[in-house]
């Protein structure tokens, strides 16, 4: 085995590292104290659950919770696969048409002198920060008019539109999609759309899985939804609240629910995360 | 600093009052259904003091275990004594009694005519009887179930006027259901009514009453063998006391009941009988019984399982009965009877394809009745196994398989919940959690909610017996939990409790230091001790079908289908689920939305209350008045965009109707009369529905009624103006058209009571506080022994209303009227909230009043109510009554030791106690959009749509809607889920005690509705706002309050120029008009 | 221009064209970018930028949400900016939280970004999980509520009676005095959202060649280096974060409701996102609250200028 001396690089003291990180461990458990507590939470039997000031470790653990939640799964008229299905397809559809969508039109503005796309991305830019009660309203009232209310196009269309994911695809491909490239294959005489597809998109990779991961993120906990009314339309979380609505009995499967609607984005998250970090880092603003 | 701010601890305490220093001992507590015990005295004025002095007695009385072991050598009876029913003790009996001498009564199958007596929900029937010699007699009565109003019949046994142990406190005597025959059910052919989707809907349940016989027993099935009571030689008087609903007697034995035969003798009697020579197998459809106990119990729908019979993936077949959630077939007493037929006589196997998934570790227990009869001793201890799918097996007892003898013909089996071989170790953990109850508050009397472990208590010397108990009960839990283990065969979850509290008080029994340190753990385990006992007496099951086949084959049916069937069933119904239509499930006709005779309703309440509504709708409304309704389960927040996008519902519900009702999103109630029945014979318009189901009780509509000043007519005339006194106003369809418009009915209702722990105050000898001068010297007491009240913060308002205040000012603070306010008048209406009262003297002092309980009395301004009030350091609070149900759910083991009684009150010069309380009501709504099919100059009582919400929520606010809604939602989610109906009758036709109803009937009297008024939020922001000033900041509670007062009314007198109400200055500009202009204070 | 007829094969130049002309030309030479961008700027039109134009039109209105809105021109902004004291308050609360919580989360973010930044990078992805993990399962402000609670039996108002250090328990989220410290601690400790993730990505961009350059021009501890290597190339990341922090510290609520209630005592801790929510919501004047929405618009767009221009002199 070969010995490999850690050499200490020259200006690190140990002490500055310790302090680091008993600082990191610290904080890092204070950061993820409520985590713990909603896993525990859901193992706690009913009269634990409600022990005031309540308990960090539950004292005996059972799965009655879990299991009282899949009990009630099973008994609703609709069968909780088609949940299940309901929300993979919102989730999904969503993001890879809000993927294709951004990434086209990040693509156009970046890479296509077309005149006024500075201004278009400036809006972009000024939407993220406008938020008011109103906007609820203007899009019920848009979508009744389209006649999309009660339909699956009403959870998925506006996430093709959604601002975060186009603004980190755009600064993406500006800072790591030389033009140097594009400009030899239009030579050649490819098609935009044929660039877009063979060259760019491919190069973009860790940008569009940061994409699909935020966008799956916020589809994925879209729970209670004021556009959908009828029963075989809902997605899980949806479901799940409504039974849980049932009243104080069901705080036990309550607290279940919560941890299982954690872990998926968690999970999500975990798998994509180096390419995510990647994507950040081009996330700078140039200008 | 007040000497009561800082609670500081005394050394040692000597319990207040010369008090029973018993422990707690012999209260068999019937953790299930709170304890119900009519008082002793019967007129309808009892109040609440008999329920304490029912628990003073209740602590006095031993068990039936120690009245056993006290008549041990007393020999049974050998003649049996049979009581002529007719002629009782006239001078002891008491309340209605009616005697019928030759009724028909039915004895084993022949019609006979004898006397019988009938009782009621009040009164004792006492009968005097003549013993020959001391021995010990069982009680058999032949009873005739008299439909009441549906509630379990109940009655407490009495020798000698008085109870003999503590379980003769509940005798049940149960119904008899039955699925009535109509509308496509039929039980033999075991078809259903179906939707047009082929969904099967459940039959409605009728009582169907026989004569029966019931010899006095457990009715927690904690003893299997029947009572048998010790009378002595001489004269004596027995007798039953009502505790709930009617009852006919025809006749009272006093007998020995002779054992049943053992299993062996049972096979000994039977072993020429061959195996039945027969290979047909008889299939019982366990989801149409011949009759049940309960209404409650009733075919249900399992999808878990791809070979249930019958099974669909595209519709909800009824194919099951009993189930694991909520309260359908798992409290002890209840049963269901099946009718079969056996083609041979002989010997048979009795196979029941049963799942049971709840009470891991251990098993559920039925006992068998063969036509009527408990065929042998070991039939009584049934057990089904706990396993994650279905199962089949023969009927056993854990160990031995039973074969039946049965001859040709037709037979009946019956299958009641029962403890079985658990119900001896039940009965001692129930006890001795009662008693580690006592000692629980007995320490805590001592050394306070937070316990120092450096302070020597003497316990030893002060409370002996508590040592002594502890270390007993811990060797009672450590034998109990060997004999569990044997039970059940095995360590596990359910052993590991009683192990550890065993151990901690063998811990705290030896040595006292150890008992303050460890009172936070003795606490936490009684509680998780209560939460075992409930979920163990819980005895869920499910039956899919039972098959009677000959002893000989021992061929067991299917239980499970394999992993294939089942993969393919769970996909098939994901497929279907793209077809099927859901939103229409149980509707007989398919709903379109333009045809004009169909509604749409929208709720935002749970799933569990949304498969009941859609039900009801459909097997009672749509049954009866033909108008098929579209019902919607929505996310809240979507009635208002929906509204206005125009796409909303016809029917809704919402806390402030107001609201919506002066911004023209809501049409006026009122204005449905049904004068002439142009809507229908039956249909009740809005005065019927007032009077028949809220006893034209005007608090109800206060909140929800208000003179709406733009309430342009939908016919479009132009609107009088308002001062001009001999304007006549509009009279269309008998309802004139004055601008006083009620915009919702009372769907549900929240008040406060006060809820308060009987066996502390039992403990302590004090009385429940009738005023709020008793609450203050009750405190004293409390604080005494480290006991606190808890307090709601709007108790500004309940002293407001108990003196008379108003929360508005009105006309009448602003001219001079005589006589009786009429609260109903259009000057009234007008004015109402013109300005806030709470500048008035009433109002300060009331206020001043509130803040005094913290900041004077140092009561906690947050607490958590559940948890203080189990452990009993906070026994007595005022809380909504809906935390009822927190409160069954969380503290079970202190179930039947706490009662919620009438709010306290002001005393009046007349001497009277006025017990004011605010109300909250959830209302239901007629939105706009049910009148959308009118044309121009049409007026909106003459829409098809809106007339059909109409009969919709007249319907809903219905006593047998409420009522049913109610119950069902107990069915599914068991007791802990009573519905807060604001339909008086319905509220009552809940399983509530008889106790419990009459304390609810006595806060109803005296139930005062604010009235509504554009602005309202800001007043109880700003009082909130006052509150805190003066608690945090110490501040002068009338300074506090007068600062808000200025802003409360600017935001009032905006609110109401934005929508056109009349604002304080054009009243006073009126006033002057009319030369009154006298009392205008708050210049 | 007289030799139009050739124009097509001499390359025009581009000063003898006019403006209009020259954008006209460019326009139909690359209208596939726009063809492309279409799809994605037609759904975020209709569903972001309409509302904000409704919203702007509706702040000149009075609506109450079920009847037809009434034009009332400017009187909401007058209403607003000229007798409304709680808006006032509201403003005087945002820009406390903006400030307080802004730039120490920032700075926050960027301390824990770059200790993290030490680790291997095994454990790295570890630890950025476990510090980004709570904002996703947005669980994240239960423990102080009971940590805080103001019963006698909370945790904190628990040990503080053992110790005998107060006699009754505090009111955390109800007494002005402790509102608004703690509600910052709260907002600090939820903040570290998008912009930290951010930071981590952009140490990590940073080649390792600076640091052996810069340590031979004698930097001699990591302060050092961090301010004059790693932050200058990090600036993008940086004023990205800004905006994000930003936009977060202003549109500041949900938080403050969970804990407090809502309005907070005495409006302590009532923010412009509060007003906006209490006239849409309780009060229903949908009209005002969107006059309210336009003036915070625009103090944020003020705010990100302001920023953008400091952030850019970091490391000169």
């Amino acid at each position: 085995m070969k010995f490999k001396i850690k050499r200490r690089s020259f200006n690190r003291s140990v002490g500055g590292d310790i302090g680091i990180n008993i600082l990191l461990i610290v904080f890092g458990l204070f950061m993820f104290l409520p985590m713990v507590y909603a896993i525990s939470q859901s193992l706690k039997p009913l009269d634990e659950l409600w022990i005031f000031p309540p308990r960090f470790i539950v004292r005996n653990p059972s799965f009655a919770n879990f299991k009282e939640l899949f009990r009630l799964m099973s008994e609703s008229w609709v069968p909780f696969s088609r949940y299940i299905f309901n929300t993979a397809f919102v989730a999904a559809a969503g993001t890879f048409g809000h993927l294709f969508f951004a990434s086209l039109a990040a693509y156009a503005m970046t890479k296509i002198k077309f005149p006024g796309r500075q201004g278009m991305f400036k809006l972009v830019y000024y939407s993220l920060m406008f938020n008011s009660t109103v906007s609820a309203l203007s899009n019920f009232i848009i979508m009744s008019m389209f006649g999309w209310i009660d339909t699956y196009l009403s959870l998925i269309i506006p996430a093709f539109g959604s601002t975060l994911g186009f603004y980190l695809m755009r600064q993406f491909m500006e800072s790591t999609v030389p033009d140097s490239v594009l400009e030899s294959a239009r030579l050649d005489g490819a098609k935009e759309l044929l660039i877009y597809w063979r060259i760019v998109m491919p190069m973009v990779k860790p940008a569009w899985l940061t994409l699909i991961v935020y966008s799956f993120q916020g589809l994925w906990n879209s729970g209670t939804s004021i556009y959908i009314y009828s029963e075989e339309l809902k997605t899980f979380n949806y479901a799940i609240q409504q039974i849980l609505a049932g009243g104080i009995v069901r705080s036990g499967a309550a607290a279940a629910a919560t941890v299982i609607m954690m872990l998926v984005p968690v999970t999500v998250f975990i798998i994509t995360q180096s390419n995510i970090i990647e994507t950040m880092a081009s996330s700078g603003m140039k200008d | 600093m007040s000497m009561l701010k800082h609670k500081n601890r005394l050394a040692a305490l000597i319990l207040t009052a010369g008090m029973l220093v018993q422990p707690l001992s012999g209260v068999a507590v019937n953790a299930e259904t709170a304890e119900s015990e009519a008082g002793k005295t019967v007129d309808d004025t009892s109040y609440t003091l008999n329920s304490l002095a029912d628990m003073k007695d209740l602590m006095v009385s031993i068990n039936y275990e120690q009245y056993l072991s006290e008549h041990e050598n007393v020999p049974d009876a050998k003649k049996e004594i049979v009581i002529d029913v007719a002629d009782y003790n006239k001078e002891l009996s008491k309340g209605e009694i009616t005697v019928n001498n030759n009724d028909t009564v039915v004895r084993d199958g022949k019609e006979v005519k004898a006397s019988t007596v009938t009782t009621t929900d009040e009164g004792r029937l006492i009968y005097d009887v003549e013993i020959p010699e001391e021995a010990m007699y069982s009680v058999t009565v032949e009873y005739y179930p008299v439909e009441g109003n549906g509630a379990t019949i109940e009655r407490i046994l009495l020798i000698d006027e008085k109870i003999p142990f503590s379980e003769a406190r509940y005798m049940n005597f149960s119904r008899i259901w039955k699925d009535i025959e109509e509308k496509g059910y039929s039980r033999e052919a075991r078809t259903f009514k179906v939707d047009i989707n082929r969904n099967e809907m459940r039959p409605v349940k009728t009582e169907a009453p026989e004569w029966c016989t019931l010899t006095l027993s457990d009715s927690q099935m904690f003893y299997v063998e029947p009572f048998k009571f010790c009378l002595g030689e001489g004269k004596h008087t027995i007798g039953f006391e009502s505790a709930s609903e009617p009852l006919k007697i025809a006749s009272i034995k006093l007998h020995a009941v002779e054992p049943i035969m053992t299993y062996e003798e049972y096979l000994e009697k039977y072993k020429n009988v061959p195996d039945a020579n027969t290979d047909e197998i008889v299939m019982i459809h366990a989801e149409t019984p011949l009759t049940t106990s309960e209404q409650v119990i009733y075919a249900m729908n399992d999808r878990t399982s791809a070979i249930t019979i019958p099974q669909a993936t595209d519709a909800t077949l009824l194919n099951t009965i009993g189930g694991n959630g909520g309260d359908k077939w798992k409290t002890q007493g209840q049963w269901i009877e099946w009718t079969f037929e056996v083609p041979e006589t002989g010997m048979y196997y009795i196979v029941p394809r049963f799942k049971q998934t709840i009470n891991a570790g251990l098993f559920s227990s039925r006992k068998l009745y063969i036509d009527g009869e408990v065929p042998f001793l070991e039939a009584n201890d049934l057990q089904f196994k706990y396993s994650s799918d279905w199962q089949t097996e023969c009927l056993n007892d854990g160990s031995t398989k039973f074969k039946f003898y049965l001859e040709k013909g037709t037979h009946k089996i019956k299958l009641e919940v029962a403890l079985g071989k658990m119900a001896e170790i039940l009965r001692t953990i129930s006890a001795s959690t009662d008693r580690l109850n006592g000692y629980y508050r007995k320490i805590l009397m001592i050394t306070g909610s937070d316990p120092d472990q450096y302070t020597d208590y003497q316990f030893s010397k002060l409370i002996p017996d508590v040592l002594r108990g502890m270390r007993e009960e811990s060797a009672k839990l450590k034998e109990v939990s060997a004999q569990l283990e044997q039970t059940i065969g095995g360590k596990g979850e359910n052993t590991v409790i009683l192990d550890r509290v065993s151990y901690l008080l063998d811990i705290m029994g030896k040595d006292q230091d150890k008992i303050a340190s460890s009172l936070a753990n003795y606490k936490s385990y009684i509680g998780s001790l209560g939460t075992w006992l409930l979920s163990t007496k819980a005895q869920p099951l499910q039956l899919d079908y039972i098959v009677v086949q000959s002893a000989s084959n021992d061929k067991m049916p299917k239980a499970e289908a394999g992993f294939f069937e089942s993969v393919a069933h769970e996909v098939k119904s994901f497929i279907m689920s793209f077809f099927v239509d859901y939103n229409s499930m149980g509707a007989s006709t398919k709903y379109d939305k333009d045809n004009p005779n169909a509604i749409e309703v929208w709720i935002t309440d749970g799933r569990d209350q949304a498969t009941i509504m859609r039900q009801m709708v459909d097997d009672s409304f749509t049954a009866q008045y033909g108008i098929s309704v579209n019902l919607k389960l929505i996310a809240a927040g979507t009635l208002l965009p929906a509204t206005l996008a125009g796409s909303g519902p016809d029917v809704s519900m919402d806390l402030d109707p107001v609201g919506y009702g002066i911004r023209n999103a809501v049409i006026p109630l009122n204005y449905f009369e049904n004068t002439n029945k142009y809507m229908g014979e039956e249909i009740l318009g809005f005065s019927d529905v007032k009077a028949k189901y809220f006893d034209n009780n005007e608090e109800f509509f206060v909140p929800l009624t208000v003179l709406d000043p733009d309430r342009r007519e939908f016919v479009g005339k132009e609107y009088p103006i308002y001062d001009d006194d001999d304007a006549e106003f509009a009279v269309v369809n008998g309802v004139e058209r004055n601008g006083v418009v009620t915009y919702g009915l009372p769907s549900r209702l929240d008040f406060p009571m006060l809820f308060y722990r009987k066996d502390v105050f039992t403990e302590m000898g004090l009385e429940v506080p009738q005023t709020w001068d008793d609450v203050e010297t009750m405190i004293r007491a409390l604080s005494e022994g480290q006991l606190e009240m808890g307090f709601a913060q709007t108790l500004a308002q309940i002293r407001m209303y108990q003196t008379g205040e108003e929360w508005y000012k009105s006309c009448y603070d602003y001219e001079d009227y005589e006589g009786e306010k009429d609260l109903q008048s259009r000057e009234y209406l007008r004015t109402v909230g013109i300005q806030t009262n709470l500048d008035s003297n009433g109002a300060l002092d009331a206020f001043q009043r509130m803040t005094e309980w913290f900041t004077l009395y140092g009561q906690p301004i947050a607490y958590d109510f559940a948890n203080r009030f189990r452990t009993g350091e906070l026994p007595i609070a005022i809380q909504s009554y809906t935390l009822y149900n927190q409160l069954k759910v969380f503290a079970p083991e202190i179930s039947g030791l706490w009662e919620f009684v009438q709010l306290p009150g002001v005393e009046q010069e007349d001497g009277t106690i006025n017990h004011n309380s605010p109300i909250t009501i959830t209302s239901i709504m007629m939105m706009r959009n049910a009148a959308d099919d009118l044309k121009p100059g049409q007026d909106v009582t003459e829409s098809q749509r809106a007339q059909n919400a109409w009969k919709y929520m007249q319907w809903w606010v219905g006593t047998e809607a409420q009522e049913r809604f109610g119950k069902e939602q107990v069915a599914i989610m068991g007791t802990a889920a009573k519905y807060n109906s604001a339909n008086v009758e319905a509220l009552k036709g809940q399983s509530w005690t008889a106790q419990e109803k009459k304390n609810l009937n006595q806060q109803f009297k005296s139930l005062k509705g604010t009235p509504m008024s554009p602005g309202n939020y800001i007043v109880a922001r700003y009082t909130n706002f006052a509150f805190y000033k003066v608690v945090d900041e110490d501040e002068v509670a009338s300074e506090a309050m007068l600062g808000y007062v200025d802003d409360i009314n600017n935001e009032l007198t905006r609110k109401r120029k934005e929508y056109g109400f009349l604002t304080l200055d054009e009243y006073k500009e009126q006033l002057e008009a009319k030369g009154i202009g006298k009392k205008t204070d708050s210049e | 221009m007289s030799e139009k007829v050739n124009a097509a094969q001499a390359p025009k130049l581009r000063k003898d064209m006019t403006k209009w002309q020259w954008i006209r030309r460019e326009m139909n030479k690359n209208k596939i970018g726009y063809l492309m961008v279409a799809p994605y700027y037609l759904v975020f039109l209709t569903f972001t930028v309409v509302p904000v134009f409704a919203s702007l039109f509706l702040s000149l209105t009075q609506f109450n949400m079920l009847e037809p809105p009434i034009f009332i021109g400017v009187d909401n902004y007058i209403r607003l900016l000229l007798d409304d004291d709680i808006f006032l308050l509201a403003c005087s609360n945002t820009l406390i939280f903006a400030t307080m919580t802004g730039p120490v989360s920032y700075l926050l973010c960027l301390m824990f970004a770059w200790f993290i930044n030490e680790l291997t990078p095994r454990i790295r992805a570890v630890v950025t999980l476990i510090f980004y993990a709570p904002s996703i399962s947005g669980q994240v402000y239960l423990i102080w509520q009971t940590l805080f609670s103001s019963d006698q039996y909370g945790w904190i108002n628990g040990t503080l009676m053992k110790l005998g250090i107060t006699a009754g328990p505090i009111l955390w989220f109800q007494d002005k005095r402790y509102i608004m410290t703690l509600v910052i601690v709260v907002a600090l400790w939820t903040s570290l959202g998008t912009s930290f993730l951010s930071f981590i990505a952009g140490f990590q961009v940073v080649d390792k060649s600076l640091y052996e350059a810069a340590a031979v021009d004698g930097i001699k501890n990591r302060w050092q280096e961090l301010w004059y290597v790693t932050l200058p190339v990090m600036k993008n990341q940086m004023m990205f974060a800004a905006i994000m922090s930003i936009t977060s510290s202003f549109g500041f609520g949900a938080i403050v409701t969970a804990l407090c209630g809502f309005p907070s005592v005495d409006y302590a801790a009532h923010t412009i996102m509060h007003h906006l929510e209490d006239y849409g919501g309780q009060r229903w004047e949908v009209g005002y609250a969107s006059a309210i929405a336009t003036i915070l618009f625009a103090i944020m767009i003020g705010c990100n200028l302001l920023v953008n221009k400091i952030l850019s002199k970091v490391g000169k």
